[in-house]
């Protein structure tokens, strides 16, 4: 009797433990999504970003820019693999941990160059706020790297100088943008940080491309 | 007539950008000087296209002050870095030539992420079919 009367009890307990799993699941999953079209809503408008609570996305903030020098070192330690005798895994390895210091070291470089920008248009920049949409701004470039690696490993074409530097560019526009809709400055001041940005970035990949690893 | 500034911010960048990228495939004067006005005329074309064609989605005209800091990069990374690179500098100007455009449109309320990625991905390709058909790789 007993049997019969928790037979159908088992089965239902499992049920609805397993809903309220598949509930959970589908929480974090709708949480993940909705997290994901957050992070490239303000890829795409990376000005959005300055207004936005920095911690929010912080991680997210800090890994965009980390991965598009990560990709482009890749690709570019994978093309010295292709033709140079003297390049080894590991010296390819050292150069992608380099290329992401690098890209540290140019995000932190464009935000001073747009606190800089800030001061002398006296539009008052808070630089912290400024480097999360600097760090967002990578975003289209981080396709655009990843995208070039990806035709470099099936076509084995040589992408670095195309896709590579084109990927790094595209987010310097991006911060140009930002910076013109964030301080209202006139346009040839936002050109003039822009040459400047753009001059401190080709030095970043200066190094990158002469580094002897 | 008076001349606009901001045109002529715009040609003199696009010549720079243009006798920057020929040198470095090794080119006369006559080839310079063809493939100059070629190139002005193709990115004026396009963004005459743009403006008529989508005027609810791209502001009309193009800031040229968003092009000239590429061509500045361009003489550094050749005459300083010593870089033998040129389209990339081209891409990415034209790109922000178009996302301006589309920054400065009139309305607001469509759909900005399909149309900021199909507008700057759309004139790249459109820019490329132009040079494919005149014959120049730039």
């Amino acid at each position: 009797m007993n049997g019969i009367l928790t037979l159908p009890l088992k089965p239902k307990y499992k049920h609805t433990e397993g809903l309220t799993v598949l509930n959970r699941f589908d929480e974090i999953k709708t949480d993940f999504l909705r997290s994901i079209c957050q992070i490239g809503r303000l890829c795409i408008h990376p000005e959005e970003a300055y207004r936005k609570s920095y911690s929010e996305y912080l991680f997210a903030g800090v890994v965009i820019p980390c991965l598009t020098y990560l990709f482009f070192t890749l690709n570019l330690g994978l093309e010295r693999l292709s033709f140079l005798h003297s390049a080894t895994g590991l010296k390819t390895t050292l150069l992608v941990f380099f290329g992401i210091i690098v890209g540290a070291a140019t995000v932190a470089a464009l935000s001073a160059a747009a606190y800089v920008t800030g001061r002398v248009t006296d539009k008052k920049v808070n630089g912290f706020r400024f480097v999360g949409c600097v760090e967002y701004s990578f975003g289209i470039g981080l396709i655009i790297e990843l995208i070039g690696l990806i035709i470099r490993l099936i076509t084995d074409a040589n992408t670095t100088s195309s896709f590579g530097v084109l990927g790094i560019f595209v987010a310097l526009v991006s911060v140009f943008r930002c910076l013109q809709t964030i301080t209202g400055a006139p346009k040839h001041i936002c050109a003039c940080f822009a040459a400047v940005g753009g001059i401190l970035t080709m030095l970043g990949l200066n190094i990158l491309f002469f580094a002897s690893f | 007539m008076k001349l606009d500034k901001n045109l002529i911010v715009g040609a003199s960048a696009l010549i720079i950008t243009v006798i920057c990228g020929i040198f470095s495939l090794g080119g006369g004067i006559g080839t310079i000087l063809l493939t100059t006005l070629f190139y002005i005329a193709s990115t004026a074309g396009i963004i005459t296209l743009y403006s008529f064609v989508l005027p609810k989605y791209i502001g009309i005209g193009a800031d040229w002050l968003c092009y000239a800091p590429f061509p500045v990069m361009l003489i550094v990374s050749r005459a300083i870095l010593g870089w033998d690179l040129f389209m990339p500098f081209c891409v990415a100007g034209f790109l922000a030539l178009t996302i301006d455009m589309y920054a400065r449109r009139a309305g607001k309320d469509k759909n900005e992420t399909l149309i900021i990625a199909g507008a700057g991905a759309a004139s790249v390709l459109v820019f490329a079919v132009i040079s494919l058909c005149g014959g120049i790789v730039l």
